[in-house]
């Protein structure tokens, strides 16, 4: 634990009142009647967005009756594993998670010896394209930053195949690294052209609190 | 054909593997005290006085394995003699109060205490420590309905593509059912109603009848369902998927708190004592030395009035009357478009009944009581009075011939009705690892077909350690839920486990040691085999 940081541990030793004035120390809009542990979430949560937290230690340092307990971290008791998550399992590989309708999000990793081998020709970097399957023609290339090994991807049309591919501009080409298997994105909720039968409007279809075309709409 | 209008609730049940993180099991407790006992309770109740109830309830694997975990049962105790004990504390507090709100408070302190040495007899002297003894009790007399649902609670649609998750994840639910339950079950729930095409055909290949998924499934499917959410449908391998009614679930899910659960009169579970009073009146929970938790003393309603149980229940019973007249008219309404007998059917989880709406299990026991009446208090006469029963009793009571075929849309029954729940910057770190996790255990599976001793074992923990790692509350976003930080080190937790069983058996040396206190740590499966993940030929 950092010393300027409230630790979950010391947070849950506090009471609503007193977490409702971390809270305002931090300058966090705690709705009226928020749950205490997700009080404490929330004070979590802004530590480790801002750097707020310097600004209340210095406030607090005349007599703060709970500032933060050093010795109060929380390691979780979790059973050690001898080994770290590796950061790279040097493969060369893409794939693909559907969101919802308008989002996937894709994927990769190239493996180092590939790395090493188009970065050290005419390298002019790595690509994503996203090819629709069932209309060939229409596929849309995407430059990536050498070191993204995901994107969130907005697709053009709902309910269509799909297949995003690896690739590598070197030597005035392009070359094929990995692709995924085809996906399928969802069909998106439109009230304009859903079928509106007495059937569908008692199952609630004008009031589903799911994600609508309306979204796409730059109106 | 009879056209009588069901109703049928479906409560889902699940926890995380909590046995590592002292904060989650103290979650898992108040999930006990607030939500399976009062149910269970409730089922007690309409029992003894002979009110033909029928519900369908999914109990995941590792919730199982948490009911049936001697060491936390008798840590439960001491968790309940706390209760207790705080309790007499309580009592000795609210003496010495005064003003207004104090008699009030000594009133609620004396049926908190009493409430709780109720919970003790009822958990260690009639259900002997074991939760699952009860439900399977209730299973066999026909009241129940068990489904199964994955073992870990995995969103399945994630892992579509990768048949080996899917199928270890069925395979080790439908083991542990029977192992629990001693038959097989028709029904499996999806977690978190996740559905994607394609899932229908595992669930065929292990025998399941039928599934749920959430009403905009149904009007989005290909070709549209054309009873919307009031029938089933059925896939083209052959499995029946019903569609949780949409009105029904929010009426009484406590999520967003728009429903009954939001009435003023209700408990206000979220001012709890334990989070109020000075840490060393709590130290009977944690010595004085550790972190704030409910308490089950709740003081206040909603509405910020001192908290009333009796009208409370009163307006719980009120609300069972409401739900009943609100579904009645809706299914009397369809069944003028449709020659087959309305569905309604009510998917919400577990928690939405005590441990979140604290009156939930008296709504529910006056939602049975109230359809067995001849008379509801429906103004118009002619409405045809609905029947309560559980979805495989209804779903197999249809005629077979009259199901469309349809394939149900890719989604959820979260936040926006897909997957982002799962899926944004606070959590999609996890799937790069999970993929390759699988990847690996698959290889392994291949690579080991026959083994046995301290591989075979060390291969199942792997297997266990993958499973355990896909649960879908771990990897909910971090503006969802709370435990947040504990779930990603949980899940990591887990992946690390595994990747460290995988590259010692690339090296043929295991640290037994090490392996047999993960064992002990990590017995979620009784029968866990780790060829669920081969590939099937």
């Amino acid at each position: 634990m950092k010393n300027n940081e409230f630790s979950r541990s010391y947070l849950e030793n506090l009471t609503t009142e007193e977490l409702l004035i971390i809270a305002d120390r931090l300058n966090i809009e705690i709705p009226p009647d928020l749950a205490w542990n997700f009080i404490i979430e929330a004070v979590l949560e802004t530590q480790q967005q801002t750097e707020t937290i310097s600004r209340l230690e210095a406030s607090s340092a005349g007599g703060n009756s709970f500032a933060p307990d050093a010795g109060a971290s929380l390691d979780i008791a979790v059973l050690h594993a001898a080994v770290q998550l590796p950061e790279q399992y040097n493969i060369t590989f893409i794939d693909v998670l559907i969101r919802d309708p308008l989002w996937a999000y894709v994927f990769w990793e190239i493996k180092s010896h590939d790395r090493e081998m188009w970065e050290n020709r005419d390298f002019n970097g790595y690509c994503l394209k996203i090819t629709q399957m069932s209309d060939a023609g229409l596929a849309f290339i995407m430059q990536i930053p050498i070191e993204d090994n995901a994107w969130y991807v907005a697709i053009p049309n709902p309910a269509a195949d799909y297949r995003a591919d690896l690739c590598a501009r070197a030597e005035g080409r392009e070359v094929l690294l990995a692709s995924s298997g085809v996906f399928t994105m969802p069909k998106i909720f439109d009230l304009r052209v859903i079928d509106r039968t007495p059937l569908h409007l008692l199952s609630g279809v004008e009031e589903f609190p799911i994600i609508r075309s309306r979204e796409r709409d730059p109106q | 054909m009879n056209k009588q209008p069901v109703i049928s609730i479906v409560l889902n049940a699940h926890f995380p593997w909590s046995l590592d993180i002292p904060a989650r099991e103290r979650s898992f407790f108040e999930s006990v005290t607030e939500t399976y006992l009062p149910l269970l309770e409730v089922f007690d109740r309409l029992d003894a006085e002979h009110v033909p109830f029928h519900i369908g309830l999914s109990l995941s694997p590792v919730l199982c394995g948490l009911f049936s975990n001697e060491a936390l049962q008798r840590r439960y105790l001491a968790y309940s003699e706390a209760r207790i004990e705080f309790g007499l504390r309580e009592i000795d507090r609210t003496a010495a109060l005064s003003g207004e709100t104090a008699e009030a408070e000594r009133k609620l302190a004396r049926l908190y205490y009493d409430m709780a040495i109720d919970r003790r007899i009822q958990f260690i002297e009639r259900y002997e420590g074991n939760l699952l003894k009860p439900f399977n009790y209730y299973q066999k007399k026909g009241n129940v309905e068990l489904l199964a649902t994955a073992a870990t609670y995995a969103f399945l649609p994630f892992y579509a593509d990768q048949p080996e998750a899917v199928q270890a994840q069925i395979e080790t639910a439908a083991a542990a059912y029977r192992f629990y339950f001693g038959k097989y079950p028709q029904g499996f729930y999806l977690p978190n109603l996740g559905w994607m095409d394609g899932l229908d055909s595992f669930l065929r290949a292990y025998n399941f009848g039928y599934t749920i998924c959430d009403t905009h499934a149904f009007i989005l499917s290909e070709p549209p369902a054309s009873k919307g959410s009031f029938y089933p449908v059925k896939t083209p391998s052959g499995v029946l998927v019903m569609a949780r009614d949409f009105y029904a679930a929010r009426s009484i899910e406590s999520r967003g708190m728009a429903g009954f659960p939001a009435d003023k009169v209700y408990r206000d579970n979220r001012r709890d004592a334990g989070f109020d009073l000075p840490r060393n009146t709590l130290s009977v929970f944690n010595d004085g030395n550790g972190w704030r938790s409910a308490t089950g003393h709740c003081y206040n309603s909603r509405g910020g009035a001192p908290y009333a149980p009796e009208a409370a229940a009163t307006k719980a019973a009120d609300h069972a009357r409401k739900f009943i007249a609100d579904q009645t008219i809706r299914l009397n309404e369809a069944s003028r478009y449709m020659d087959e007998p309305p569905l309604c059917l009510c998917a919400v989880d577990a928690d939405s009944f005590g441990k979140n709406w604290y009156e939930g299990t008296a709504f529910l026991e006056a939602f049975f009581k109230q359809t067995l009446l001849e008379e509801t208090s429906l103004k118009d006469a002619s409405l045809k009075k609905v029947k309560c029963v559980s979805p495989g009793e209804y779903v197999f009571d249809q005629d077979a011939s009259v199901f469309e075929t349809t394939i149900p849309s890719f989604s959820s029954a979260s936040a926006n009705g897909y997957a982002e729940t799962w899926l944004d910057s606070s959590n999609d770190w996890i799937y790069r690892h999970m993929e390759r996790a699988v990847e690996r255990m698959s290889e392994l599976a291949e690579r080991f077909p026959n083994e046995s001793g301290i591989k075979e074992r060390a291969l199942n923990q792997a297997a266990c350690e993958v499973l355990l790692a896909q649960d879908s509350l771990l990897a909910k976003n971090t503006s969802s839920h709370d435990y947040s930080d504990h779930n990603a080190k949980q899940i990591e937790a887990h992946l690390r486990n595994f990747t460290t069983i995988y590259e010692s058996l690339g090296s043929s040396h295991i640290s037994t040691e090490w392996l047999t206190k993960l064992e002990v740590s990590h017995r979620v499966f009784p029968h866990i085999n780790y060829r669920i993940f081969r590939r099937k030929r």
